[in-house]
């Protein structure tokens, strides 16, 4: 199987190194960004198949990042990383488009199940909503 | 759009009806059940979009429900509401299947818009299904079998989409019945049977080998797609 792509963008470097070992030890593909901008060229340049991504960081913040993608329809499964614990923040975050959002301090190994779990999902058989499943009856 | 459907299981009655008055307010369809055994055969006869499981339930718990709902290849995202906040605990409730853990007490919010997410990433329903040479329009309401329209009745057609939603799950006859005939009193298993044979009847080349609608002896039927788009 192809190794899962991952992009991690976050601008605390000690934290940076910290995921992108842990992630690389887990079989991923990591691609990493220091800055907001960086990490949005990134992205849009090579969608990968996860995003982790900070919400304040340097130029571009994560909230800005993550209502790029979505308005870009990127479909990218979106982890925000933040110190904000606010209810007030995390709802802003998911609603913005972030599939979850993982306050820190955070563990290691709940951060690496989270990451899994869109790797699982996805939909067999069905048609998408916007197809046209049917063809015209014949006369 | 058809409103998504949530089942919440949740042994403490405050927070149940807490949770289902928010969720009915946003439009969700609320079903739910106040101990494990019953959530585990809510889940199983009529699975619903989403899963709101509390971990320490009577008879049976949150961790023995998203067990055997993954087993059973049931796919709609679980998200765990408990108390039990260590991260052994987290890991324990992901690495089962949970799609999500939620540590209590939480916010409403904050739940209102991890379940927004989840439901925002399965997307819409989908339009129609394809198995064989027939395509199914869930939109249009419509069989078609090489192209031409096949007459179905409503209950035909509930019974089919009720299969195709379920493709390789083995279905209980009493489950059949639950979900696709629902409070229609004069009915019994042998009114599954024969709407199973006329089914068969309009979709399978041979009806008496069928293909698609196979039968599991003495519990129900299991659609079968191997292959199929």
């Amino acid at each position: 199987m192809t190794a899962k792509k991952i992009l991690i963008v976050e601008d605390n470097p000690a934290l940076l190194r910290g995921l992108k070992d842990n992630f690389q030890a887990q079989g991923y593909q990591v691609r990493t960004a220091d800055d907001g901008e960086k990490g949005l060229d990134a992205l849009l340049r090579d969608p990968p198949d996860l995003l982790l991504l900070d919400l304040m960081l340097p130029k571009v913040n994560g909230y800005e990042i993550c209502r790029l993608a979505r308005s870009r329809h990127l479909n990218t499964p979106i982890i925000m990383l933040s110190a904000k614990t606010r209810e007030d923040d995390v709802v802003r975050g998911l609603e913005l488009g972030a599939d979850d959002y993982v306050t820190k301090p955070f563990g290691i190994r709940e951060l690496l199940a989270r990451a899994k779990l869109f790797s699982r999902r996805g939909s067999v058989h069905a048609l998408p909503a916007d197809s046209h499943p049917c063809p015209e009856p014949k006369p | 759009m058809s409103a998504k459907t949530i089942l919440i299981v949740e042994d403490d009655p405050v927070l149940l009806r807490g949770l289902k008055d928010n969720f009915e307010g946003q439009r969700y369809l609320v079903r739910t059940a106040r101990d494990g055994q019953k959530g585990l055969d809510a889940v199983l006869t009529e699975p619903p979009d989403l899963l709101l499981l509390d971990l320490m339930l009577p008879k049976v718990n949150g961790y023995e429900i998203c067990r055997t709902a993954r087993a059973r290849q049931l796919d709609m995202p679980i998200i765990m509401l408990t108390a039990k906040g260590q991260e052994d605990d987290i890991v324990r409730g992901l690495e089962l299947g949970a799609d999500d853990y939620v540590t209590k007490p939480f916010g409403i919010r904050e739940l209102l818009a991890r379940v927004k997410a989840f439901l925002r990433r399965q997307g819409p329903e989908a339009a129609g299904y394809e198995f064989g040479d027939c395509r199914l329009d869930l939109t249009a309401h419509k069989l078609f079998k090489k192209g031409i329209e096949i007459e179905l009745t409503a209950k035909e057609f509930r019974l089919l989409e009720f299969f195709v939603k379920r493709a390789g799950r083995a279905l209980t006859r009493d489950g059949i019945l639950a979900a696709v005939w629902g409070d229609e009193v004069i009915v019994t298993d042998r009114s599954v049977d024969r709407c199973v044979t006329t089914l068969r009847s309009k979709i399978e080349r041979d009806p008496r080998n069928p293909r698609f609608i196979q039968t599991i002896r003495d519990i129900g039927y299991r659609f079968e797609n191997a292959g199929g788009h």
